[in-house]
Formats: structure tokens, sequence, C-alpha cells
């Protein structure tokens, strides 16, 4: 009995290994049957109106088939280096993106804060973008709209 | 050409020579009987230890199965709570105000709380010791990452 459990549980680590192994094989870019992939960068900007805008923070959704695939830096100076966000969310549907600066030359108006770049699998894929944090050189949250122009 | 292996025939012994050597191989040495009984008792011993291993190995069997699958779904757990990637928090979206990473006190953790300790950082005014979220002794840049990673994190973000 114990005999055949053994053999059982030998048998089932095998049976797992090779799933494994097949699945990882199969997760192989090159055996991945061809999809009409398209490369988009979103021009994600910001409109503080007469406000100086020091600090933001949004998140981002992107529906199925659709897919992150990397974050630049925005065109004002006070942006100019690559935003906070979570390197886990590349590959995902949902990322949030923040940056701040702590200068005294700051954008107002409306500003690139940042270019997120998406693979898109399918056509006509719609971008769900949420501001949450919107902040002057004090630290005081601004008014302010985000909206997303694709390239 | 290929080359061909025939069987070649079994070498015979000749009964004369076989006999003539179980002659001089042949011992008779007569064993007295406590020093037989000694030899009987002794393999007794050893094989009863043999059975004794072998009823071990035998319940040492699903243990292992057993040992195997904990560790196999501590792993899964561990993977999938995504443990070791990042501080000790709340639930995702659901930083409580005593998160340490929540400067401000506003109930969450977001890009503001990183942002006051870098403007008192560049201003060089007063920082408060309970900002130096990292530990080690200062209050830096180290600190700001840090509170600015846990606000972006989408295992344990913070956004409404």
């Amino acid at each position: 009995m114990t005999r055949r459990l053994l053999d059982i549980g030998v048998l089932g680590s095998v049976v797992l290994l090779a799933a494994a192994g097949l699945g990882w094989t199969a997760a192989q870019p090159g055996d991945q049957p061809a999809v009409n992939a398209v490369f988009r960068a979103l021009d994600v900007v910001i409109d503080s109106g007469e406000s100086e805008l020091a600090a933001y923070q949004f998140e981002l959704r992107v529906p199925k088939g659709v897919e992150l695939v990397g974050v630049e830096n925005g065109e004002h100076p006070a942006f100019a280096k690559a935003p906070y966000y979570d390197p886990r969310a590349l590959g995902g549907g949902r990322i949030i993106i923040a940056a701040f600066d702590t200068g005294d030359d700051l954008p107002t108006g409306k500003t690139r804060v940042c270019r997120v770049h998406v693979r898109e699998t399918v056509p006509g894929a719609r971008y769900n973008i949420k501001l949450t944090v919107a902040a002057d050189a004090d630290g005081r949250s601004i008014e302010a709209d985000i909206e997303i122009h694709e390239e | 050409m290929p080359e061909r292996h025939e069987r070649q025939p079994e070498p015979t012994f000749p009964d004369r020579l076989a006999e003539d050597l179980r002659s001089l191989l042949r011992v008779d040495l007569p064993v007295p009987g406590e020093i037989e009984d000694e030899l009987v008792s002794l393999a007794g011993g050893r094989l009863s230890r043999r059975g004794r291993l072998r009823l071990h190995a035998r319940r040492a069997g699903p243990l292992a199965a057993a040992a195997g699958l904990a560790i196999t779904a501590w792993i899964g757990l561990w993977w999938m709570r995504g443990v070791g990637t990042g501080p000790a928090l709340s639930p995702p979206g659901q930083a409580s105000a005593a998160s340490i990473f929540d400067i401000d006190a506003s109930g969450r953790v977001d890009v503001l709380d990183a942002f006051i300790v870098a403007r008192a950082l560049h201003q060089g005014g007063m920082t408060d010791r309970k900002w130096d979220v990292t530990g080690d002794g200062a209050v830096n840049r180290l600190d700001v990452d840090a509170i600015a990673a846990v606000a972006v994190s989408i295992v344990r973000g913070t956004s409404s």
C-alpha cells in the first residue's frame, strides 16, 4: 500500500515536472502564434491651468489585448527624470506612475508628464486613466486634468 | 562486407580436473556449537536491524510526500502574496494611517508623502526621525525612493 502511494507520488511529481517543462517550452516567444501587434506611445498630459505642477500621480489601466511595455520621462525639465513606477506592472494591465520636482522651474498649463509604451494586439483599444494626485510646490492639492494623446 | 559474428561453443571443463580441484579446496573443519550459535545470533540481530530500517523507510515515504506538498504549498503562497517584494505594509489599496510611509497622515501612501520628505531635504530643513523608513539611521534620498516605491506599488497600491 505504502509502496503504491510512493509510486503514485513519484509518478505525479514526474508528470508535474514534465508538464511544467512543456508549459515553459510552450511559452517561448518563438512558439507563439503570430499576432498582429502594434507598438504605440501614449503621451500622458496633465493640464494644471495656472497652477504650477510639482507632483503628480495617476493610475492607468489598459484593456485586454494591450500590454504595458515601457515608461519614459516627460518633456518639461521638472519631469525629465524617469518617473516612479512598479516594474512588475510591465507586462500587465495596470500601472501607477508618479513623479515630483522640488525645484523652482515648474510647468503650468498642459505638459506631457510622461510617455507610456504599449503593445496592442486588438484594434481600437480604449484606456482608463485617473489622476490621483496633483500638487503645487507647497504640496497643496491643485485642480488639474489628465488625458492621453495617442501617437 | 559486413563482419559476421558466429557463436563459439562454450569451453568444457574436464571432469577429472574438477574433481581434483574440489578435493584440494574442501575444508572439513569442525565448528564448535557455541561459536555456531554466536554466529547465528549475530546474523539474526543484523537481519532484524535491516528489518527495522526497512520499516522506517516505509514510514518515511508518506512523510516525505507530505513534507513535499507542504513545501510546495508554502512556496505557492509565498509567491502569490509577494512576500519579500517589499516592506511589510497594509493590504492592497488600504494603506492604513498608521503606515510608516504615510508621512502626511492622510490615510494612504502616495507621491505626496515622498514629496514632503524630498522637499525637506532639498530645503535643508528639519526632518523627522520617523521619516527614516529604511532604518539606516538617516533621513535621505533612500527614504524618499522607498516611500515613492510604496506609493506606486501595484501589489500594495494605494491609489483610490
